[in-house]
């Protein structure tokens, strides 16, 4: 049992940051960010043999991550109004001064959470279409037309503000009829 | 499309790295697990009571149908009608649910919630057939929603107990379920187990999740190791979705 917990515990140490960071782009908020991981861990605690046991670890600790995410949305839709969009963090977690980064913080608030997961898994985590159904539990088909949507929807906002795009996306744009 | 697709990867990478994180503290997030395996009683509980009064096909009866226990052919008769409000609450706790069993994808449980109606369905069925044969027997019985109960006497028991395993003999087996309902069965099995350990009942330690598994279900329950006249109340304070 010692050994378990001092496995998880480096497990925590080394991995946590970075599910910290995905579970921020997906909840835009850190507080919920925090939750969220710690919630993911936490399940994984409970099934810690079968982590240490599965070919990656940290994978399987990220589908964890995505499940109760995504769980948590369909209980806020049944049990309150169906959630499209992140409430706003009403703190400026520091990031805002950063343009880009800034920006898109406020255009993902724009996407539905589905599609928002669907862009983060694949763009952030460089997850491959069909690991990113996986961890979503859908098909890669899904994905597919979950980021399509969510990259039209991006350059759509993005391309709203050319201070803050690169010029050869807006060069893009504009040749997109 | 791809312009695009390299801006918001910069840009995801900007906005997650623009924010300092710590790791999280180990100590915390086991004392998480702890209060919410010690929850999961509760919620599962819930989920039993409103689930088996919706009429949604793949909710009925969900979680309620798991292998039956030894001498488990009582039951408790059907609850109110069905209606809007318990369909809808009904769908928030299946999430709860899919909460319980985190690791599980969500067509995973809509599979399992789809055998355990099937189940229940035989399960009331055979409860039909057993009640025909004790009648047939000469015993009156009353059928209830998954077995039969018997309202006799301590001389007469040891001739019932005859009659039902005869009975029980001539019925079909259930099919078994799948590995992915049983594992839903485990985890409400478990948070039985520690909601009996909180009340001060002594079970003996669950099994292993792959030896119950191996099982088909039957190798251990959340009462097991608990004397026989104190077993009846742990049940009763710490219901399964079994009963």
């Amino acid at each position: 049992m010692r050994g378990t917990h001092e496995a998880f515990s480096s497990f925590v140490r080394e991995h946590s940051p970075s599910l910290m960071r995905t579970a921020y782009l997906l909840t835009g908020d850190r507080g919920h960010a925090e939750d969220l991981a710690q919630t993911a861990l936490a399940k994984a605690y409970g099934h810690w043999s079968r982590v240490e046991a599965a070919d990656q670890p940290v994978a399987y600790v990220r589908r964890l991550m995505v499940n109760a995410h995504l769980s948590w949305l369909r209980r806020l839709a049944s049990t309150e109004q169906v959630v499209e969009r992140v409430p706003d963090p009403g703190t400026d977690d520091g990031h805002a001064a950063r343009a880009l980064g800034g920006q898109l913080r406020d255009a993902l608030r724009e996407l539905s959470p589905r599609v928002r997961t669907a862009v983060v898994l694949r763009f952030y985590d460089d997850h491959s279409r069909a690991e990113t159904a996986r961890l979503m539990g859908c098909s890669v088909s899904t994905v597919d037309n979950h980021v399509t949507r969510g990259l039209a929807a991006l350059r759509r906002l993005l391309a709203d503000d050319p201070e803050l795009v690169p010029a050869r996306t807006r060069t893009h744009l504009e040749e997109t009829p | 499309m791809n312009d695009i697709e390299g801006t918001v990867r910069a840009g995801l990478h900007d906005m997650a790295d623009d924010v300092g994180w710590s790791p999280l503290d180990a100590g915390e997030v086991v004392s998480r697990h702890r209060r919410a395996r010690r929850a999961r009683a509760g919620v599962v509980a819930v989920v039993a009571a409103v689930v088996t009064v919706v009429s949604v096909p793949t909710v009925a009866g969900s979680l309620g149908a798991a292998p039956t226990r030894p001498g488990g052919d009582v039951a408790t008769p059907g609850g109110p009608v069905p209606d809007a409000t318990a369909q809808r609450e009904a769908t928030a706790q299946r999430d709860e649910a899919v909460e319980v069993v985190g690791d599980l994808t969500e067509a995973e449980m809509v599979q399992a919630l789809a055998e355990f109606a099937a189940d229940r369905d035989r399960q009331r069925a055979d409860a039909v057939v057993l009640g025909e044969c004790l009648t047939a027997a000469g015993w009156q019985v009353t059928v209830h929603r998954n077995g039969v109960e018997w309202q006799g006497t301590a001389l007469s028991s040891a001739a019932y107990e005859a009659s039902m395993t005869t009975c029980r003999a001539a019925q079909p087996a259930r099919p078994p379920l799948s590995e992915v309902a049983l594992r839903v069965v485990y985890a409400d099995y478990l948070a039985a187990h520690t909601c009996m350990v909180a009340k001060g009942f002594a079970p003996a330690e669950p099994l292993d999740e792959a030896a119950f598994i191996a099982s088909g279900g039957a190798g251990w329950y959340p009462e097991t190791g608990i004397p026989e006249e104190r077993a009846a109340a742990a049940s009763r304070q710490c219901p399964t979705r079994a009963r």
